[in-house]
């Protein structure tokens, strides 16, 4: 295992979603400053980018994590907090945006799983374990920056996405989650109000 | 799109989420990054082949024109730049969100009322408690756990 190697006196950073995009160049950026921590869905992959990483004579661990997975994303906290290395960082980089609606094991729609539900999870299990002035970025994304996106969002919430009777439906073990109820601005024909 | 909603929410929870973890915990430094459009990588990796032909060999050679002119239009390398720094940076700044090029900006209305991200990160909390249940569940039917 690549773990053993890790020195535990440098500073280490967690990065989601490092195998591609934007992640993969932060991954490969962040190794100039210290240990990552490669968090991801599919070992071959992270530990393509761990060996890049030390070819460079720098350090990385690879820690497998299906964010869309509750369970996984357990394990994997667990997984990182073993390693005991100086956390000075963690970047929730990792997101998803299909062109269809898909769902979890639990129902549950996979992009608010893997973009919200897995990382607030991941931090949460984190946190407690993370030194004091540690640094916790989230990427977010262009729709929610006034300056490009116009006209302004609706009042439609996360609330609505994990509605009360949404939460009943998992908690009783039907995992018949409907898919994400929220609704993006569109433009109306008629001037007849909206029924919400 | 049908995908499209969820994604604009999950990310709207993001940053709810990173408004109220700051307040909550000082002692760390909780921020966002948007990193712009970045049209080469690859997002929405269940479009159909004319979209991804395009996404893998025509626009890489647009974004570089389009840069100059289109202020959002951003590279992986550009948003790691700025994503590594804001998360080596030791000036101590807590609750910020910083736009493709790293200035801080301001969320929506909506994000920036505490009493709705608030909602967000209790109603999430909330939600992922009630998956402590299916642990058990999965656990106690699993021999090999």
């Amino acid at each position: 295992m690549s773990k053993k190697t890790v020195p535990t006196n440098r500073n280490a950073y967690i990065i989601t979603g490092p195998t591609s995009g934007i992640g993969r160049a932060t991954a490969l950026e962040l190794a100039k400053h210290g240990t990552v921590v490669l968090v991801g869905r599919d070992l071959g992959r992270l530990d393509e980018v761990r060996k890049v990483i030390e070819q460079k004579g720098q350090h990385a661990v690879s820690v497998v994590c299906d964010l869309s997975d509750i369970f996984s994303v357990r394990r994997a906290a667990a997984e990182i907090i073993a390693l005991h290395l100086p956390i000075v960082g963690l970047l929730n980089n990792a997101g998803i945006m299909p062109t269809r609606a898909t769902k979890n094991a639990l129902g549950w729609d996979m992009t608010f799983a893997t973009n919200h539900l897995g990382p607030f999870a991941l931090t949460e299990a984190l946190v407690p374990h993370l030194p004091d002035g540690a640094n916790v970025v989230f990427i977010a994304s262009a729709v929610e920056n006034p300056e490009h996106t116009s006209p302004p969002r609706p009042s439609a919430s996360a609330a609505v996405a994990i509605s009360p009777q949404r939460r009943a439906r998992a908690a009783s073990g039907n995992p018949s989650v409907p898919k994400c109820q929220v609704r993006t601005p569109t433009p109306r024909r008629s001037s007849a109000p909206s029924p919400r | 799109m049908p995908g499209a909603d969820a994604y604009a929410t999950s990310k709207q929870c993001t940053l709810a989420t990173v408004m109220v973890f700051a307040r909550e915990t000082q002692r760390l430094h909780f921020n966002a990054v948007e990193p712009g459009v970045n049209p080469t990588t690859g997002l929405s990796r269940d479009a159909n082949a004319f979209v991804r032909f395009l996404s893998k060999y025509i626009i890489p050679l647009l974004v570089p024109l389009l840069m100059p002119f289109i202020k959002v239009l951003s590279t992986p390398k550009r948003a790691a730049r700025v994503i590594t720094k804001v998360l080596i940076d030791a000036t101590g700044q807590t609750g910020v969100y910083y736009d493709e090029g790293g200035h801080p900006v301001l969320g929506s209305a909506l994000v920036r009322d505490p009493k709705f991200a608030e909602r967000v990160v209790a109603e999430t909390r909330a939600f992922l408690s009630t998956t402590l249940m299916y642990k058990e569940i999965s656990t106690a039917s699993s021999p090999t756990q």
